[in-house]
Order: C-alpha cells, then structure tokens, then sequence
C-alpha cells in the first residue's frame, strides 16, 4: 500500500506531489488553486472553471477541445469548486492513459499536462482580450440552472441553511456555487481579470496519482509549470467558525423553515472545537463513527432501526471548522423527539456506554475505508488536500495507525467536546388540507 | 486462462465437478475484494422446456426469485454480510441475476456465506406473499419514473412478441400470480451449479477460491444437470409500432428515439466485432466532439441530458438516443437528419482514427476499477466474447465496417419514437 505523497517544491507558491502507483492503468494530474472564499469572489470562483474549460488560446473551440482529448486516447478534463472551511478550491483534473496500454507515444502525459496548463492559464480570448463573451454567458446561465437546481435536494439544502444559521455573516457559511444575484452583474472583463489576479498570486498545488515514473513527471510538470509568480500567503482555513469556542451553556439556537418538501430534514450542529492535526482528533473520527457514520452506529440503531423514526440518519465532521453535524430525514411531526433521541445517544458515548463489538465494528469500519482509499485516486487527492489545507504533515497511513490505536477512554474524552450549537429544521407549511 | 499481453491483465476459468465454473481474476495491490455468483437466468427466460416439459412461467419471475433468495432466516443477507464487514447486493436483468459482495478483511468467509445461501433457497408461502406486496411498490415507483417510462415504452415500441418488452421487475398482475411452486421450479432449472459462475476479483490467488468454493459446494447435492431449453417467440425485423407518447408530470419533455438491429441471431467474437463497431459508429455520429452534438447543442434542441445507449443480446439489438428537449420534433429531425447526412458522406479519416483512440483510452480506464470489471467481463463472459480483446478491436475497426453498420442499423424501417410531454 502506498505510504503517500513525496512533495516538492516547484516554485514560488507551486508544489507537486505525486504518487506512483502502478496498479492503476492511468494516470491523472490534479491541480488545485487555492482561494480565500469571500462575498466578493465566491461566484467568479465558481465561474472561473467552468469558463476556462470552454477552450484555450491555442483550441479556442469547444468542439476541438473535446477532439484534441480524444486524439490523447480519451482524456478527460475535469474542473470543479469545493470548499474546506474559508478555502476555496478551484480544481482541475486531466486523466489519461498509461501510453504503453494504448501503443501511444511516450509524450502523451506531457500533452496531456500542457493542456491542463493552457486551459488554466492560456484561456480563449476575445478580441476584446476578455475572456470569450459566448463562452461567459453560457457558462452564466449554465452556473444559474446549477444553483437553482439545488434547491432539489432538501437534505443538502438544509445542511447549508443549517451553516448559514451556525454562522451568520461568516464567509466560511457561502456556498461554493456562490450566489444566483451575483451572476447578472459578472462582466466578461471583470472575470478576466479576477483571472489574472486570482491565477497570478493563488498557491497552487499538482497532484499527479496513478501509472507514471516519477522522475518524468517532475520533469514534465516542472518544465510546464514553470511560472514566475509572487504568491501571497491565505488566512487560516478555519476562519472565525475555527477560532471561536463552543458557547457553553448557552441556550441551543433553534430555527424552523417551510418549504415544500415531502419529508422533515433535520440538521443538528454541534460544535467540537477539534480539528484535524489535534492530538484528539483521531479520537473525535472514532467518537463519529460509533455514534452516527456507519449503519451499524448507534443513530442509525437507535432512530432508524429501533425507533422508526427516521428514513435516514447520519452524523459526520468537519475537519477544518472543528464541527459534527447530524443529519435526519423524519417526519414533520417528529423533530423534537429526532433532537432528544440524537441526543440521548451522544449522552450514552459521552457517559461511556460503548460496547466492546460497538467499537471493534467501528474500528474495523475504519480499517476498511482507510484501506479502501489507496483504491481511490480522488479520495487521497482529497485527504492531502484537507491536509495541506489545515497545514498538518498528516499522511494517510499515519492517521489510520491512530485511529486504530483509539480507546473507549479517549471515546468519551474526544465526545465530551461536542456542544449542540443550533437545530436547524426545514419542513412543509402547514395549513388547512395542504397534503397531496 | 485468458491473458492480455497488451493491458497486462490475466483471468483463469476453472470449472468444478458439481458443475459450478469458478473465474478469478488476480489484481495485485488493490484492497478491494469482490465476489459476484451469477446465474445464466433473467427477465427474458420466462418460456422454457425442461427436460422436454414445456413452462410459461410470470413475467418478472426471476427478479422475484433474486429478492427471495436474499432473505436470511432472521432479516436480510445485508445484515450477514455487514457483520462480516463486507458490502452486499443483488441485480437482475434480462439474461442475467447475479449476487454479490465487496470487502477488504474476511474475503473467505464472506465467500462462503455467498456460496451458501444462493444454493440453500428457502421458499416460505407467507414469504412469497409479503414479497408480492414489496415488489408491487417498486414497480409502481418505476413507473411514476418518466426517464424510466420514456425509455419502456421505447423498447414496447422497438419489439411485436420479444420478452424484452416486459419489465425486468413484471407488472403487477404477473407477479401477483407468482406461486412457491413456480419459484421451485424456475430455481432448480436455473441455479443448477452448471449453469452458474462464480468471478472473483482483487488481491487474491485462483487456488484459494478454488480450494474454498470447492470445499462448500460439497455441502450440497445437486444432480444432474437439467437439459434447458429456453423458448422465443418469433421476432419479425420490423418495428413493432412508430411513435408513442404518453403525459406525466415533467417541466420539459423528455424524447427516446431508437432503432431495431436487424443484424442479429450470434454471439462470440462477431458480436463482440458488432458491438465495438457500434460503439465507433454513435461515438463519432453523436459523441461530444461530433458536428451533430455541437449543433444540436448550440441550438439548444439537446442538452447535458442527451445520452445514447445499444443494448445488445443474441437474438435482439437496438440502439437509443435519449434526453429532454424543449422541441421533441427538433430532436427527432434533427438527429435524424444527421444521420442521413452520415449515412451520404461518411466519416473523414481523422475522426475515425480520433474515436477508436477515445475509446481505447476508455475502455483502459475501466480496468482501474473492480466493479466495472467485474460487470463488464460477465456480461462478455456469457455471450462467449473476450473483454481483453475490446481494445484491439476498437484499433482495428474498418471505414467500411462503419459504414455498412450505418446503412443497416439507422433507416427509417427501424425507427421508432417514443416521449413523455409535459401534462
């Protein structure tokens, strides 16, 4: 199994890390730019991508683009928004071949990667110099249906209620998507020089996982990377949300919101002022996989299987903003009762009462998605990122030992640093014959 | 033992003496282990003699067959599996009902609990009824689906007397009609060990799941093998009706356009040469880098949604182009229009060569994956083609071939249109 990336240096505000693994058939080059999300860019942020993969300086055509990734064997150019606490991540994924499995020419991760390079830096232009107006107002319209469509899926949408209400006025609670009123006023010329700006001075950071050699891929990258910059330093991830402790004592902040929805979606934030990198932390992803991650937890046992109460029910952690947050699908009439059984069951994890099959199911849960992960290019792109993002030197490997080594004491040690913050609750409006 | 030089991939087949063929497939450094047990037995297989004894059994038999079959004596095989920290589940489809489980610790034993309850059925009257009541509600799910509908009635228009037109799950009155003896019956002609495989993929030798499926098929006594004969209702080329629409409730409209192959009626490697050259005709008519999409696109008659698909057996074939439109006429006389236009100028040299690299490059991925291995390769298994040989093939597929599989597939006499417009 692989024991992670070997990162360097490639200049200022630039580094690479790879992974040679060759039982995958391919290889794929991530590049990731890093953002401090803010009211006044979150929406260019993710408008950037979707722009620039619409062409380059040299393929300015979108149907030509699409051929040039064929003629490298089917590549694939992936772009993408995420967010990690204040972070905002402007992600770019080329994936191809392993050249020997399709008879290609040694030079075609090379290409592969000048393209990624030109669809980042070298975009279609206009004669105007601005980024391609079509190309701005379709990828406008396109971002608009996105956001909009969202609104489908209630339970993500209560999650993100559920922050907006945790954190009121914080950018760390902005949506990755950004926002629909904003997208009008996106001129072609401000977006392209928010390019500049963002693109001139963001950290970048390569991941390149799969079937290479490492020597060539240090080569490759850093002759294509090899860009003069002055890159400036982000603010902490964790943002206010981070910093600021659990309000002890104060009294549970409770909102209820209608819309139409078949079903209640009930979010439960709980502060835990424990990050990823803290001595605790291990013990906290445990704390979260007896209490509510598996099917075998005990929300799941206790709401879903034993009471009836909901269709599904889940807990996870944030790692950069140091929370857990409990979701629920349960019936409108049902919130209080969800809230008292949820708590009931953090009650008993903080009071200890685990069994010995209860953590030996967690543990060897663990086990699994840990191993699972060396499966899954994304999912260690994804660990090192939350990595780099937190600033720990935390590998994979290192925090599966920990977990593995996590007792009942450290359990209860780790739970007793969960305060329910606010119960957020989106349900139907009620009203005279209002089913159906 | 089926190598590839080329993608450096390498199974082995070993058949049992019960009768069982047992497929491993070694990938060195992946945790991942996964198991599937399949039987040569789907939602087509509900006309057969046995033995010379002719049955028409329910539609959606052998979908009822796999829901039963996952049941433990207390709950569900889910449940099993979970305490073993593996993953379960089961599919049919129209050739095929397969079982199975991924994991990373504990292959062995969940190996075994596999082995053990697809061959110890246990049919229960009270079981079959509450069954009847937990399937009626999926097919009734289904069919509030209009992307489920869309395409139904599609393949309802493309065939006269095919079973293919009945729905994998049946319909309501036939699996109401369901009975424990039926279920006997189609069990002990279709899970007899000689008509079943067992594929095993991951970090994992041939000898150990040999050794092992060897050793619990001993626990059960399985005679011999039954002499089945499945039977088909003759299949005229034609279409069985043009158009067909129907109202439900969708923002815009959604569009299932498809064409009957005529070519059909083989297996092996001449359907495996078929279906890549299938795959090289729609990629370059219709695929992302075409001058059809881009247009279709630009002008806004298709969108992200747009997808095709051919759907291959034996004895039938078709391909469909699916998505949701704001103008379904468009749709059909614009993709339509394409194809004639195909159909008259052919494809230039550099768009032939493009698309038999994109699909090399595609098809390589998906050997970076367990599952889609694991699925691909059955699929090729039981029509008796080679997945391995897919890349070569894709290298070596004529202009000609192309071209000859344009004027037979997409004519007229094969169409058949089939929406879901808004109520």
């Amino acid at each position: 199994m692989p024991s992670g990336f070997r990162t360097m240096h490639l200049s200022d505000g630039i580094d690479l890390h790879i992974l040679v693994d060759r039982k995958f058939k391919t290889v794929g080059a991530t590049a990731v730019v890093h953002a401090h999300i803010s009211s006044e860019t979150v929406t260019k942020n993710a408008l950037l991508p979707r722009v620039l993969r619409r062409g380059t300086e040299r393929i300015p055509e979108t149907m030509d683009l699409e051929r040039r990734l064929e003629e490298l064997y089917g590549a694939t150019l992936d772009v993408g928004v995420s967010k990690k606490g204040t972070r905002h991540l402007l992600a770019f994924h080329v994936e191809v071949a392993e050249a020997r499995y399709v008879g290609a020419g040694s030079q075609l991760f090379r290409a592969a990667v000048e393209l990624l390079r030109d669809v980042m830096l070298r975009p279609a232009r206009g004669a105007d110099g601005a980024l391609r107006h079509d190309y701005v107002a379709q990828e406008k319209e396109n971002l608009r249906r996105l956001i909009e469509s969202l609104i489908d899926d209630k339970q993500a949408w209560a999650m993100r209620r559920c922050m907006e209400v945790m954190f009121p006025g914080d950018d760390a609670a902005l949506f990755k998507y950004g926002r629909v009123e904003d997208i009008e006023g996106i001129s072609p010329a401000e977006l392209s020089s928010w390019h500049q700006e963002l693109f001139g001075a963001a950290p970048i950071d390569i991941f390149v996982v799969g079937n290479c050699d490492e020597e060539s891929v240090v080569n490759d990258v850093g002759e294509v990377f090899s860009l003069n910059r002055a890159v400036a330093k982000l603010p902490p991830a964790a943002g206010a949300a981070g910093t600021s402790q659990a309000r002890d004592g104060e009294k549970v902040n409770t909102v209820v919101e209608t819309m139409d929805v078949s079903q209640g979606h009930l979010v439960m934030g709980y502060r835990t002022g424990l990050r990823l990198g803290d001595a605790d932390w291990p013990a906290m992803v445990v704390t979260d996989g007896v209490f509510g991650r598996y099917s075998h937890s005990k929300l799941f046992q206790v709401v879903r299987e034993r009471e009836a109460l909901a269709y599904s029910v889940w807990s996870a952690l944030d790692p950069t903003r140091g929370l857990m947050l409990v979701s629920a699908g349960v019936d409108f009439g049902a919130r209080e009762k969800c809230v008292e059984l949820v708590e009931g069951q953090l009650r008993a994890v903080k009071a200890g009462q685990v069994s010995a099959e209860e953590l030996d199911n967690t543990l060897r849960g663990m086990a699994r998605d840990f191993a699972l992960m060396s499966d899954h290019p994304g999912s260690l792109v994804d660990f090192a990122l939350e990595a780099k993002v937190n600033e720990v030197d935390l590998g994979v490997e290192d925090l599966k030992n920990a977990v593995a080594k996590v007792t009942l004491d450290g359990i209860v040690h780790a739970a007793s640093r969960a305060r329910l913050d606010t119960v957020y609750f989106l349900t139907h409006k009620e009203g005279p014959a209002s089913e159906g | 033992m089926t190598r590839s030089e080329l993608l450096e991939e390498v199974v082995a087949c070993h058949r049992l003496g019960c009768g069982l063929e047992v497929c491993v497939y070694p990938k060195p450094g992946f945790a991942k282990k996964y198991a599937l047990l399949a039987t040569r037995y789907g939602s087509n297989d509900t006309r057969f003699r046995v033995n010379g004894e002719e049955a028409m059994t329910p539609a959606g038999i052998a979908h009822f067959l796999e829901h039963k079959l996952f049941e433990a004596e207390d709950g569900s095989i889910d449940d099993v599996f979970a305490r073993q920290g593996a993953y379960s589940n089961a599919f049919t489809n129209y050739t095929t009902t397969a079982y199975l489980f991924s994991c990373t610790d504990g292959f062995e034993t969940s190996l075994k609990t596999l082995v053990d309850f697809v061959f110890s059925p246990r049919f229960t009257y009270e079981g079959v009824e509450r069954e009847k009541g937990i399937i009626e509600q999926e097919i009734r799910m289904n069919q509030d689906q209009p992307g489920w509908q869309v395409v139904s009635e599609l393949i309802r228009s493309l065939f006269h007397f095919h079973p293919a037109r009945e729905d994998v799950a049946g319909t309501v009155e036939s699996v109401r009609s369901i009975d424990v003896e039926t279920l006997r019956k189609c069990y002990n002609t279709f899970y007899h060990p000689s008509n079943m495989t067992l594929f095993a993929i991951g970090d994992i030798s041939m000898q150990q799941v040999v050794d092992l499926v060897e050793q619990e098929m001993e626990r059960f006594r399985h005679g011999h093998a039954p002499v089945v004969e499945r039977v088909r209702p003759d299949e005229p080329v034609t279409v069985a009706r043009r158009q067909h629409s129907r109202k439900m409730m969708v923002s815009r409209p959604l569009v299932c356009m498809g064409y009957k192959d005529p070519d059909v009626g083989y297996d092996g490697e001449r359907l495996a040469r078929k279906v890549v050259t299938a795959e090289v005709l729609l990629s370059m008519l219709v695929g992302r880098s075409s001058q059809l999409f881009s247009q279709l696109y630009a002008e806004g008659i298709i969108d992200n949604s747009f997808s095709w698909d051919y759907s291959f057996d034996r004895d039938y074939a078709f391909v469909m182009f699916d998505g949701r439109t704001p103008d379904p006429q468009a749709f059909v006389d614009g993709l339509t229009w394409g194809f004639e236009r195909f159909r008259t100028k052919g494809p230039d040299a550099e768009a032939l060569e493009r698309t038999r690299r994109f699909l090399m490059g595609t098809w390589l991925k998906e050997f970076n994956s367990l599952e889609a291995i694991a699925y691909q390769y059955l699929d090729y298994h039981f029509l008796g083609m080679n997945l391995f040989r897919r890349l070569e093939m894709a290298a070596a597929v004529t202009r000609e071939e192309v071209m000859a599989m344009a004027e037979n597939l997409l004519i007229e006499e094969n169409k058949s249109v089939s929406m879901v417009l808004p109520a």
